[in-house]
Formats: structure tokens, C-alpha cells, sequence
């Protein structure tokens, strides 16, 4: 169907795309301009950088699992028949979007720390979540969950309602029925709500500042580590930041292109 | 500084009221690259001087003046004041946070660890190193977290701690104090010279300035 969409675009819509276009690719541009082989190779064997991305990917892949075991059934809840509680719940779960990282990070304080909410049942049991790599996980969670759930949501109201029905007809029980109708219908959507939320699980800083802290190795993930970088050389948090969003494009094209390339095959 | 200046810049109005101050809060080193990146700032307030040197080095800042003092000190909670007093209480501490080594609270940490291993010796200050859980990257990060019992102690500027009543600074001994100073540039960014900016300037070390800065728990230049 792609083949034959033409969107023309007036003279104002094209200068218009290309200001936006501009604005959006010019800094990462400049950030790969003004950074010369010197300060890269420095940055590439500088000791911070090894265990901050080595713990980045595996928080954010950690994170992404627990989102996609957790969200799906969320979203495929939410995305069913409208109902008031739903339409709630799914207000409320666009709040971390809205609301600062780094808000999100006094409220998971006040929620798991010594003096929150759950703090002292956590300690009875022995257990301590701030300043841990669980605490850098549960941060990206908490800012990166919405996003996949969000895309889910709406990819799962794409399914057509009838071939659940047909499915249900021929015999399959609902959980058959979602696995092989409804998961594979709204594959695309779903990938695209992971890729999405991954994405924003690599960034996140705010969130992680302040419920995890910054201790290399344990809670010191890439965005913190050029956070830190940034006080002692900027140069070295350009090319860092270069690095990281190189990994990110890498991983999100792969993520995003081979789906496409096995529905062509 | 930020409470300070806010208060520096109250009374220097009060004083002249047609002047006009601006003042912009952040990181030394996010000032440095700001101030590198051309913007049009008259002065320039630090407590590191690898970053003053810095902009010294470019002929950014002509003329340089330590204005106050501050001190390295150990704060904790107030709930915990009666659990450390000697230095083997030190090690009661099970999570400490210190500033980052590239951020200058936590340049000026390290020196303390130096002092306190002379005079302890390696194991307490190992023991203790092995409770670091965070390197924040400025001073307010690491009170707000020992105020908010996240962490037992950390060493912050005594100034910070003091203006907190829920926190209780830990005697260090006299051969671990470390003295910090503060200092503040004229930059020669802006081609003309800024009337307000040099006023400002002097009213900081002027007799209300100094009692402003006082009050704030700063000590003054001459102190040893």
C-alpha cells in the first residue's frame, strides 16, 4: 500500500518539516563534528566507560523484559471493551510521563527507601533497594513502563475483534486465542511500544540519580557517567554520549528492521 | 553558594536599588563551558580552582579574590548524633555518601581520607571507603540524601550542613579539617565594563557582604 501513498507537501509544510528536521538532527551532527579520533580513542579506553555500558545494557534489557512480562497483560486489559476503571487506570499510567524523572526518583525514595512507605517492612525482611542495581532497574521501569504500555494498548484495539471471535468459535480456549490471534496481529505495535520504552530505559537519568545513586559498576549507568564525565573533562561526556547513542541506533534499527525483513522473506 | 548569592544580591539591591544582578546557578564546570561557549557573564563564583585556573589559562577571567572560607565536615541525621562520637564510631556508618573525585566537595573529600588514613591508618579508612555507596555530583545531592535518612553520613561543605537543623556535623579530628576557599572572578567577556557587576563585586567584600556571608556559616578569609 506504500508504493502507491504520495503525500504532497506545500511550500510552508516542506520548510516547515525541514526547520523541525534541522533543529532535531543539527546537535547530534555537531556532537559528531567537533568530537576528532584523539578524543574518542581517550574515551574508549577510559575506565568509567566499560562497567557504565556493560550495567546499562543489562538494567535496560532487564527492565524491558519485566515491562513486556508485566505490560502486556496490562495493556490487553485496557484495551478491552471501555469500561470506567480502565479508562482510570489508563489516565494514570501516563502520569510518569508527564511528571520529572527526577520526581519520579524522590517518590521511589519515599516508596522503597529507609523512610518510606515500605521501608521498614523491607528492612524486617533484610532488604535495602536504594543505592542497588535493583534500584537502577526499577527506576527505568518506572519512566519507560508507560511508553510500551501505551503502544500496546493501542495496538491490541487493532486486533480484529471477529477473528477473536472466529478463534473462540473453532475451539480455542482465551489464552490460545490471544497467543496465536491477538499477539501475533498486534506484533508490530508491540515492538514498537518495546523499542520505544528500551530506548527511554537507556536514557534515563533523572529517575536513577536519585533513587540509585552513582557508585561505578553497582548504580552508575551510561547517562550518569557522562553526567559525571561532564565534570571533569566535557569532551569525554560528548564522545560517551556519542557512544551510547550509537548503541542505541544499532540495537533500535535491528529491533525495528528485522520484523520487516522476515514478514519479506 | 546559591542561598547565599540570593541573599548577597538582596542586600546589594537594598543598598543600591537602581542596579540591576542577574544570577545563574549551576555546576563549575557546567559555568565553565557556558562562560567558554561565549555567554556574556560579568563574575564568576567558584570553590574549585581547577576551573577558575581554567578560564584564567584562556584569559576568560582577569582579576581573581578568595571572598570566604568554607570546611569539609562528616554530617548525619540528628537521630544518629549519639552514635558516632570517637572514630571507631566512623565505621558504624553503613552508607556513606561522598561527592564525586571531579566535583570539588569530592576533591576536598579525598583529602580528608588522606588525613584521616596519617592518622588512623589504612584499615579504618578502607573499611570506611568500602561503605561509599554514591559519588554525587554536587554537595545538595549528598545532603538531601543524609537528611532523607537514605544514607547515615557524608561529607558536605559545613555550610550545608549548618543550615540544615536536621543535621548534626561529626567532630573531625584538627589534623583532618580541610579548608576550602571561595572564590570569585572578574570575566572579560563583555567588552565594556559592567557598573553593576563591579559594585556587586565589592559590596561581597564589604562589611555587609561579609556579614551576609556570616551568617550563612561561612568563615572569613583571614580565619586560619
Amino acid at each position: 500500500m506504500a508504493y502507491f501513498r504520495h503525500n504532497p507537501l506545500s511550500k510552508t509544510g516542506l520548510a516547515g518539516a525541514c526547520i523541525l528536521l534541522f533543529l532535531l538532527l543539527m546537535p547530534v551532527m555537531a556532537l559528531i563534528l567537533t568530537s576528532g579520533v584523539n578524543e574518542i580513542q581517550a574515551g574508549v579506553a577510559h575506565e568509567l566507560l566499560v562497567p557504565a555500558l556493560a550495567l546499562t545494557l543489562k538494567t535496560s534489557l532487564l527492565s524491558l523484559a519485566l515491562i513486556i512480562t508485566l505490560g502486556t497483560p496490562l495493556a490487553w486489559w485496557l484495551s478491552g471493551p471501555t469500561q470506567t476503571t480502565g479508562a482510570i487506570v489508563a489516565t494514570l499510567i501516563q502520569l510518569p510521563i508527564v511528571i520529572p524523572p527526577a520526581v519520579m526518583g524522590i517518590g521511589l525514595l519515599q516508596t522503597f527507601g529507609r523512610n518510606g512507605v515500605f521501608g521498614p517492612a523491607l528492612d524486617t525482611l533484610g532488604l535495602s533497594i536504594p543505592f542497588t542495581t535493583t534500584a537502577v532497574v526499577l527506576a527505568q521501569m518506572v519512566v519507560s513502563a508507560p511508553f510500551y504500555v501505551q503502544a500496546a494498548t493501542t495496538a491490541f484495539r487493532r486486533v480484529d475483534a471477529d477473528m477473536m471471535l472466529v478463534a473462540r468459535t473453532l475451539g480455542a480456549t482465551p489464552r490460545r486465542a490471544f497467543f496465536s490471534v491477538a499477539l501475533p496481529a498486534a506484533r508490530s505495535g508491540l515492538i514498537t511500544g518495546a523499542a520505544l520504552a528500551w530506548s527511554r530505559a537507556l536514557g534515563e537519568f533523572g529517575a536513577t540519580l536519585l533513587f540509585a545513586g552513582n557508585l561505578s559498576g553497582v548504580t552508575q549507568t551510561m547517562p550518569l557517567a557522562i553526567f559525571s564525565a561532564f565534570e571533569s573533562d566535557s569532551e569525554l561526556a560528548v564522545v560517551f554520549s556519542l557512544i551510547l547513542a550509537a548503541i542505541g541506533v544499532m540495537i533500535l534499527s535491528c529491533l525495528l528492521l528485522v520484523p520487516k525483513l522476515r514478514r519479506k522473506g | 553558594m546559591t542561598d547565599v548569592f540570593q541573599d548577597l544580591k538582596a542586600g546589594f539591591l537594598e543598598q543600591q536599588p537602581n542596579r540591576e544582578i542577574r544570577l545563574s546557578f549551576g555546576g563549575s564546570q557546567a559555568l565553565r563551558t557556558q562562560i567558554e561557549h561565549g555567554a556574556k557573564a560579568n563574575l564568576f563564583v567558584s570553590a574549585n580552582s581547577h576551573h577558575i585556573k581554567a578560564l584564567e589559562d584562556q584569559s576568560l577571567i582577569d582579576t581573581v579574590a578568595h571572598f570566604a572560607k568554607n570546611r569539609v565536615v562528616l554530617a548525619t541525621h540528628i537521630n544518629h548524633q549519639n552514635r558516632i562520637r570517637t572514630p571507631e564510631d566512623l565505621l558504624k556508618i553503613a552508607r556513606l555518601i561522598i561527592g564525586a573525585k571531579d566535583v570539588p566537595i569530592g576533591a576536598y573529600t579525598l583529602l580528608v581520607f588522606d588525613h584521616l588514613e596519617r592518622i588512623y591508618g589504612h584499615d579504618l579508612t578502607s573499611l570506611l571507603r568500602s561503605r561509599i555507596v554514591s559519588h554525587e555530583n554536587n554537595v545538595r545531592l549528598i545532603r538531601a540524601k543524609v537528611e532523607m535518612g537514605e544514607a547515615d553520613a557524608g561529607f558536605v561543605y559545613r555550610t550545608d550542613a549548618l543550615s540544615r537543623p536536621e543535621l548534626h556535623i561529626v567532630q573531625l579530628p584538627s589534623g583532618a579539617q580541610v579548608k576550602t576557599p571561595c572564590m570569585i572572578g572578574v570575566l572579560n567577556r563583555s567588552r565594556s565594563v559592567d557598573e553593576s557587576a563591579q559594585q556587586f563585586y565589592h559590596y561581597v567584600f564589604s562589611e555587609a557582604g561579609q556579614s551576609i556571608l556570616r551568617a550563612h556559616h561561612f568563615l572569613p578569609v583571614g580565619e586560619k
